[in-house]
């Protein structure tokens, strides 16, 4: 049973990381642009988000309605600013940039912060169980999953339903031929850049409230995303779900097993997923 | 003209043996201090130059390359912890045992591309540092000393490493020149600059892409091992930490991808700020990341690349017109 | 005032020069054809135009406006737009999306999605399926009404029978006639001469980035296009 228990949390936890892959998906499937900085990001909204807190009204949860708002605007600027004038055939330049930025975000938050270990305090929200067919279940990671797999599915009919949503799919599928049609594809990356970042500015919030993090936890994060952006299949929808799934549970179950693994057995699980499915699970299921 | 760039390989055969000869003569003139401070930078621009080979002339970008310092010095230590062998006579295979690991990691990681293939070299290098944190036999977080040096005379132990570390600095300057000029450093620079017209014209792109990743994380490795045995001292947090690849990626990028001399310069740029600003800690990082941020924002091609097209100097010839320069007239004109 | 001018316009592919001092002028209402073998620098004329290609020299003036280098987005909301060659449409988005991002450029005028299921029946059958299951025919009409969703005072279309059958290629120009009475300005490249010197009221025909003859289609004869066409000298 305490297994079982294991693998459910580990699927709580799972929709979490997919969540924490999303931005980094959704920028990558629509821009080809990979931000290397995303993960500093996430703990940048994270600070953001102690720093919200006492002026959070009603519940704490709500912190993360401002901090995705203030992450809307810093994508875009991040976006217009900087990314917009490195695009290019070739991806190292916007590569190597967002790496700079990485490195400026990263020892920046130590310098104003300092490297203690914080969270985001949601009182007894914390501390909450409920049971579920016999499994002792937190209310908070099941209280995520929900937010997460809301976020999903409410991107996946914006983009399919809406009229942005449509230029953004058009501009996925061929930016030099949207202009034709009067779209400026530059605006269109700012807003998928600003909605990127917003998705992980929640994710971060989630995370810092659920767990902990430092300023160096960005290195973490991104290898996260990144790794449920791959066995997810780059850029499918539901597989970047599934990829975080697998994560979530390899490492609850891994370190129930060895308690000092840290991430290793979820960077494994992602390897051994490469060996054997190059295209990603989604890919795999395809074929 | 055409008959001094006809002879600039001969030139530069004797700029190489003189370099050569001040590399041998050094430890009769220099304090031990002082030939620390150098293998330092020496292997430092190593590392660089080594990143440098992999993103400028053979096209792959890794954000993983502190996997190989940290395995090539794990090699050595451990190889001569375990046997008892002198660790100067061990250190070449050091390079063997760095390549073999990235000929076994090529397979999987070159299913992916550019950003991703970066970052997948960055997992294996996290998962080797964690393994070897949690090995007792392996010194597990605290490391291990190198026990051989223990009972060597200490001046010994210094010129040997200056002169190894001196050779991985004259290979990373002459070694890279000849190798760009040679038949291999051809095809690199075909499969780098397109790979279908590389195929078109009868060259094995993935075997080239290959080669080029093994031979650069295998000198890496050798750099690696280098740094650390004149250190005397290994831990995972150090040898596979991440911040080497903001020096990699900072020296290089300032001093300009894909040329032989940018990364001279780089480097002599880095150990100013590092004299500079140590004391100041996290700034300095910031200030490293944001000097790369501007680089990539006003020229990607980085200071030598301007001084080059300024001024018409040129003075190895070996500079590769990057994929970084053609992004750079692309971004201006593309619409 | 022609509604489209372009006064020698040289355009560069990094050194190569595809197009070389190219003139020419296209009145409102008027349909004009640009003949020219492959690799003549048609469509490079076309995407300098359109402000898809950056590197040129010259000038192009849009309705008295210069637009040379205005960048392309901007240039289709003041009303000339390109139904590229290849068709190029939004391969993952159904035919109907295809058509409303046309109608992004935010310009009134007589061209709805009603419009174009009206023009193209055939394609108001297949409205939600992805465009790129269409055929190759069904994919030219839906670029083209793509483009006319912009409601463009000018249409330029590039190679539109390129890789279609011969009676799939007459029944798109037959639209073309429709389209013209609506008001829009039509420029047509074509390697197929006798398809698009019926259609246009005045032919320049390009061979080596220039233009080598020019004329009203009705006093351009067959031996002087094909002289222009592949270079050969006046025998």
């Amino acid at each position: 049973m305490i297994w079982v228990e294991t693998i459910v949390n580990g699927l709580l936890l799972g929709g979490l990381y997919a969540l924490v892959g999303l931005g980094l998906g959704f920028a990558f499937g629509v821009m080809r642009i990979v931000n290397v900085a995303q993960g500093d990001f996430i703990v940048a909204a994270a600070f953001l988000g102690v720093f919200l807190l006492p002026w959070t009204p009603v519940h704490p949860l709500l912190v993360i309605v401002p901090v995705a708002v203030l992450a809307f605007g810093l994508g875009m600027l991040l976006q217009w600013l900087l990314i917009n004038r490195v695009l290019g055939h070739d991806q190292i330049p916007q590569i190597l940039l967002t790496f700079g930025l990485a490195i400026v975000l990263r020892n920046g938050m130590v310098e104003l912060f300092g490297a203690n270990t914080r969270s985001i305090n949601v009182g007894d929200l914390r501390f909450m169980g409920f049971d579920f067919v016999g499994l002792k279940l937190g209310v908070l990671p099941a209280l995520i999953l929900a937010i997460a797999l809301f976020l999903f599915a409410t991107l996946h009919l914006w983009l399919r339903k809406s009229n942005m949503g449509r230029l953004i799919r058009a501009t996925a599928d061929d930016y030099r031929i949207v202009q034709l049609s009067g779209v400026d594809f530059r605006s269109i990356y700012a807003v998928a850049m600003g909605l990127a970042m917003a998705l992980s500015a929640v994710a971060g919030i989630l995370l810092a409230m659920r767990g902990s993090f430092t300023p160096y936890s960005g290195a973490d994060r991104l290898l996260i995303a990144f790794e449920v952006v791959v066995i997810g299949g780059l850029g499918s929808f539901w597989g970047m779900f599934l990829g975080g799934m697998v994560l979530g549970v390899t490492q609850l179950v891994a370190l129930k097993l060895d308690p000092a693994s840290g991430l290793m057995y979820g960077h494994i699980v992602f390897i051994l997923i490469l060996i054997m499915a190059p295209n990603g699970l989604a890919g795999a299921f395809r074929r | 003209m055409t008959g001094l760039a006809s002879m600039r390989p001969t030139l530069v055969g004797i700029a190489a043996a003189f370099a050569t000869g001040l590399v041998i003569a050094t430890p009769w003139f220099v304090a031990e201090g002082n030939m620390r401070l150098m293998i330092e930078i020496f292997a430092v621009f190593a590392f660089a130059q080594g990143w440098n080979f992999l993103a400028g002339y053979v096209g792959i970008m890794s954000f993983g390359q502190q996997l190989f310092i940290g395995l090539g010095a794990y090699f050595l230590f451990l190889a001569s912890n375990w046997t008892g062998a002198n660790p100067f006579l061990i250190l070449p295979l050091s390079f063997v045992f760095s390549a073999l690991f990235a000929a076994a990691i090529s397979p999987f990681v070159f299913r992916l591309r550019d950003a991703y293939l970066a970052i997948s070299i960055w997992v294996v290098a996290e998962i080797v540092r964690l393994f070897i944190s949690q090995r007792d036999a392996l010194g597990s977080v605290s490391g291990l000393p190198l026990v051989a040096t223990r009972e060597m005379e200490r001046s010994l132990v210094a010129t040997s490493s200056f002169y190894y570390a001196g050779a991985l600095a004259l290979i990373s300057v002459f070694g890279l020149y000849y190798l760009s000029i040679s038949r291999l450093g051809l095809a690199l620079a075909a499969v780098r600059d397109n790979e279908g017209t590389a195929s078109a014209i009868g060259i094995n792109v993935w075997w080239t892409r290959f080669f080029g990743f093994v031979l650069g994380s295998g000198f890496t490795g050798a750099a690696g091992a280098v740094y650390y045995m004149s250190v005397f001292h290994v831990e995972p947090g150090g040898a596979f930490d991440p911040n080497w690849m903001v020096v990699m990626l900072f020296i290089v990028i300032i001093g300009g991808v894909g040329t032989v001399e940018g990364p001279i310069i780089g480097t002599a740029i880095y150990f100013l700020f590092r004299a500079w600003f140590a004391g100041t800690g996290n700034l300095y990082l910031m200030l490293l990341g944001s000097a790369a941020v501007l680089v990539m924002l006003i020229s990607p091609r980085g200071i030598w690349g301007v001084v080059k097209s300024k001024s018409g100097v040129d003075l190895l010839g070996a500079r590769h017109a990057s994929g970084l320069e053609a992004a750079a007239k692309k971004s201006r004109t593309i619409s | 005032m022609s509604l489209l001018a372009v006064e020698s316009l040289d355009v560069f592919y990094g050194d190569f020069q595809a197009v070389r001092g190219v003139s020419l002028k296209v009145e409102e209402g008027r349909t004009v054809a640009i003949i020219g073998a492959n690799g003549a620098g048609k469509s490079t004329l076309l995407n300098a135009i359109v402000g898809l290609h950056a590197q040129k020299r010259g000038k192009v003036s849009f309705a008295g406006a210069d637009v040379t280098f205005d960048r392309a987005h901007t240039i289709a909301r003041a009303g000339m737009t390109l139904v590229p060659e290849g068709r190029r449409l939004f391969g993952t988005l159904s035919v109907e999306d295809n058509l409303k991002v046309g109608a992004a450029a935010g310009r009134n005028g007589p061209w709805t999605l009603d419009e174009v299921y009206r023009l193209f029946p055939r394609i108001g059958e297949l409205r939600h399926m992805p465009a790129a299951s269409l055929s190759g025919g069904q994919q030219q009409m839906v670029a083209i009404g793509r483009a006319l969703m912009t409601n463009p005072r000018i249409l330029l279309c590039d190679e539109l029978s390129l890789g279609l059958a011969p009676k799939v290629i007459s029944d798109i120009y037959r639209c073309f006639e429709e389209i013209a009475t609506s008001g829009v300005s039509i420029v047509v490249i074509e390697q197929n001469v006798g398809q698009a010197c019926a259609a246009a009221q005045y032919a320049y025909c390009m061979l080596e980035g220039k233009v080598s003859l020019e004329g009203p289609t009705a006093d351009l004869s067959m031996e002087a296009i094909t002289a222009a066409y592949f270079g050969l000298d006046h025998a």
